[in-house]
């Protein structure tokens, strides 16, 4: 076999937190992903944009008429919906509050 | 710029493949520069670019493949770049990342290493990552991937003379990269890998064009394309099918969640994994331009405010510069295109008038008149993509959908249809729905294009505002703002209304999620926009043009055939007036007009008007100059509608009922040849045009009906 294999193991997830969902937190507030619901088209497309557990993430700003949401993942940003950001829980312990 | 020169060597192929936003075009244009060519993928609106290039004396052709973030079957755009990459097998494959986004564009990258995709990384805009402090060990780079690494800078053409002779040395010798399992999923998710991979090496007939391994990870993603490929060809798709279930469940089993979950986690570990030990921070996070812009463009009250003026500005680019404002010598760019027409060309035949009555007709109004509408379109398409390139490639139209999705996402639209319906005459003030049409090209998702394209013509455009004009000079010509102003407010009703019910009744079924990248705002390159501007205008040229002449010859011969002779005993004793409407009536189009007639009169038209209409299904301009002529008079032009607005006004026919059904008719009904070929163009199907023009004739004769008959009824 050549070439280099990296082999990374998922992240640690555990501890006592509370379950938040994404649509939740404020304007400015970081949390982690914990974990994403949904499935099919909606689910794929999060995690191939990076929305998979354990990203850090932090919402940005919403639109004007309060949804969607603009959100930090993975170092850019991103936009989405209201209703998709209630597929994803998140730890807001991770973090601390904001 | 590398010129094209003949062939030598066997053609090469290069497919660019990418992220959106990570630069890729900037790329394909500093390689083909004028050369490309823009066309659709068969039967979906996804573009297709091809350029050529000559190096070291090598005919080479690139594509541009559409910008992923991933290859699923999901996304139409994801499902026609993997087709390619499998079915066309282009000779080497340059993936375009973005270094100062690099973890989430590996993820793309380690998909094309696991398609076995002949692979040259495009390390671009490593300018941006610099100023943002990012150091990236390219050696080490490229020893993780396996793959060649070459830096560069897709706007200045940085890095382009090394990123060809990569992918040159690459093409010829496929074998040099290597072929090992470029990713582990763990030992759970590998060991079932495996098990597939054994499996399916036993279906020969399965194997032909699919790398194995990534037709086993489709499989447990549970990818539609793949799992029919299955059914359809294999000799026991049963075994494979139980095989791929039984593998989810047991790592479902020991993992708690779904195997496409699982992988999608992994691929992105690899990537951070790699990020991480290539990638060096020495600046720490810090508030980027784009943020502070963000939070003006973005803001609540700020942001809607912003957009307006940004959609304003839009609306006087294209048709106060290109159409109305006399900035150029005296005309504007449309005006010189008309006076070349009508005032040159046209005077030109002249002396054909009465020698030649049917040739002079011909040249006079089918080919001058035909080929004079195709190109008066030009300025106005031409500045509208200049303005959309400016737009989307600083980054702003992704906050135009941010911005106004929530309000739109109500009628079944999406925020970036906003742009469309604007220059489609959304500002009650002039707009074309043909530039319309082109500016949803800025939609990615199919079905909203396609619902966009289809409400865009019920938009008030600025050819149908002369017959609103002398309608209200007849019978409401002291209202005229208020009238106008309904109108404007009907044509937002009526189309927003199309779309709410096309979403709901045509295009069903699960709305692509709006999950959406806000690019970091750049400066547009003037190169970039200059290319943009000048493929959309040419391509409209080449392939509308001719279309659109070819309906109005069509139209022109339906209102001219059969004719009658000038000794004909039919116009005995006739004022020319008189035998104008003779012979339109007695025309083709004249004899539709008549046959329609008895259902028209739901709707308060008789034979004129329906013949006025059915030249408006060439261009809208058409209506009041045929109502002219069906009315026996002279000299009805869309410039001078005062007499005929006097002649209708002193009709006992008409009322102001009438007046009202026509407008709403004339609102609604059949998009122009123009706007039909267009909608054809871009939506890759006739089918579409066809479609559009159907609903949107009976919507409006529903509609026409509906008011004549109330207001019958009601006792107007």
């Amino acid at each position: 076999m050549a070439g280099p294999v990296i082999l990374i193991g998922l992240p640690d997830i555990g501890g006592p937190w509370v379950p938040t969902r994404l649509a939740d937190l404020r304007e400015g507030q970081r949390a982690r992903i914990t974990r994403i619901g949904g499935d099919g088209c909606v689910r794929q497309r999060l995690l191939d944009m990076g929305v998979t557990r354990g990203t850090p993430v932090r919402l940005e700003r919403r639109a004007p008429l309060g949804d969607p949401i603009q959100i930090q993942v993975k170092g850019y940003r991103l936009a989405i919906r209201d209703a998709e950001a209630r597929l994803i829980e998140v730890d807001t312990a991770a973090h601390g509050p904001a | 710029m590398p010129s094209v020169r003949p062939r030598t060597g066997p053609e090469l192929t290069i497919a660019i493949a990418g992220n959106p936003n990570s630069g890729k075009t900037s790329i394909f244009n500093r390689l083909t520069g004028m050369t490309q060519s823009v066309a659709n993928y068969p039967g979906v609106t996804v573009e297709r670019k091809v350029g050529r290039l000559a190096y070291e004396g090598r005919a080479i052709s690139v594509v541009d493949l559409p910008g992923t973030y991933s290859l699923t079957a999901y996304a139409t755009d994801e499902r026609i770049a993997r087709d390619f990459l499998l079915e066309s097998r282009p000779n080497v494959v340059i993936d375009v990342v973005d270094a100062s986004n690099l973890e989430r564009n590996l993820y793309l990258t380690v998909q094309l290493l696991e398609m076995r995709a002949p692979l040259v990384v495009a390390l671009n805009m490593v300018d941006l990552a610099r100023r943002r402090g990012l150091v990236i060990d390219v050696v080490r780079l490229s020893a993780l991937l396996g793959v060649p690494v070459v830096e560069t800078v897709g706007s200045r053409g940085l890095g382009l003379g090394d990123l060809l002779s990569a992918a040159v040395a690459v093409a010829e010798r496929p074998e040099s990269q290597g072929t090992s399992h470029p990713i582990s999923y763990g030992h759970e998710v590998d060991a079932e890998l495996d098990r597939l991979c054994d499996l399916l090496a036993r279906k020969k007939q399965l194997a032909s064009h699919v790398p194995l391994r990534w037709l086993a990870l489709k499989l447990l993603e549970g990818d539609a394309e793949f799992v029919r490929l299955v059914r359809t060809r294999a000799s026991d798709p049963a075994a494979i099918e139980h095989a791929v279930s039984h593998a989810g469940a047991a790592i479902e089993r020991h993992s708690g969640e779904s195997a496409a979950t699982i992988i999608a986690e992994r691929r992105y570990g690899y990537a951070s994994g790699i990020v991480r030990e290539c990638v060096r921070s020495t600046a720490g996070a810090r508030k980027d331009t784009t943020d502070t812009i963000d939070a003006v463009v973005c803001n609540r009250v700020l942001g809607p405010l912003i957009l307006l003026g940004v959609v304003y500005g839009l609306f006087v680019a294209v048709f106060k510069v290109g159409d109305e404002w006399p900035w150029l010598l005296g005309r504007s760019p449309t005006g010189w295109v008309e006076w070349l027409f009508s005032d040159v060309l046209a005077r030109l035949v002249d002396p054909l008038r009465d020698s030649m009555p049917l040739v002079h007709s011909l040249v006079h109004d089918g080919l001058i008149g035909g080929v004079g509408g195709v190109l008066s379109f030009v300025p106005l398409i031409a500045l509208l993509f200049l303005f959309i390139a400016i737009l989307e490639d600083s980054g702003y139209v992704a906050r135009v959908a941010f911005v106004l999705d929530r309000l739109l996402r109500v009628f079944g639209l999406q925020g970036k249809s906003i742009l469309a319906m604007i220059v489609s005459g959304g500002l009650g003030a002039g707009g074309c729905a043909v530039p319309g049409i082109m500016a949803t090209r800025t939609l990615r998702d199919e079905k909203d294009r396609l619902i966009t394209m289809l409400v865009v013509p019920l938009m008030n455009c600025g050819a149908k505002v002369p017959v609103y004009l002398m309608l209200i000079g007849a019978f409401f010509a002291g209202h005229k703002p208020l009238v106008l102003f309904l109108l404007w407010a009907l044509s937002w009703t009526v189309s927003l209304s199309a779309a709410f019910l096309l979403r709901r009744l045509l295009f069903r079924g699960e709305q692509t999620p709006f999950v959406m990248e806000l690019p970091p705002y750049h400066l547009p390159t003037l190169r970039g926009v200059w290319l943009h501007a000048w493929e959309r205008t040419w391509m409209y040229l080449k392939k509308a043009g001719t279309v659109i002449l070819a309906v109005n010859i069509v139209i022109w011969a339906a209102m001219s055939f059969p004719r009658l002779d000038a000794g004909s005993a039919a116009l005995a004793g006739m004022d020319p007036g008189q035998r104008a409407k003779a012979r339109l009536r007695h025309s083709i189009a004249g004899r539709i007009g008549s046959a329609l007639a008895p259902l028209s009169r739901a709707a308060g038209f008789e034979w004129r008007d329906n013949v006025a209409l059915l030249g408006g299904f060439a261009a809208k301009e058409v209506i009041v100059g045929t109502l002219g002529t069906a009315y026996a008079m002279d000299d009805a032009t869309p410039d001078s509608p005062e007499p005929l607005s006097q002649r209708l006004a002193a009709d006992p026919g008409w009322s102001p009922l009438r007046a009202v059904a026509m407008m709403v008719f004339v609102m609604v009904y059949a998009p122009c040849s123009t706007t039909m070929v267009m909608i054809r163009r871009e939506s890759g199907k006739w089918r579409w045009a066809i479609f559009a023009t159907a609903y949107s004739t009976a919507l409006a004769f529903l509609l026409a009906a509906a008011v004549y008959q109330i207001g019958t009824l009601v006792g107007f």
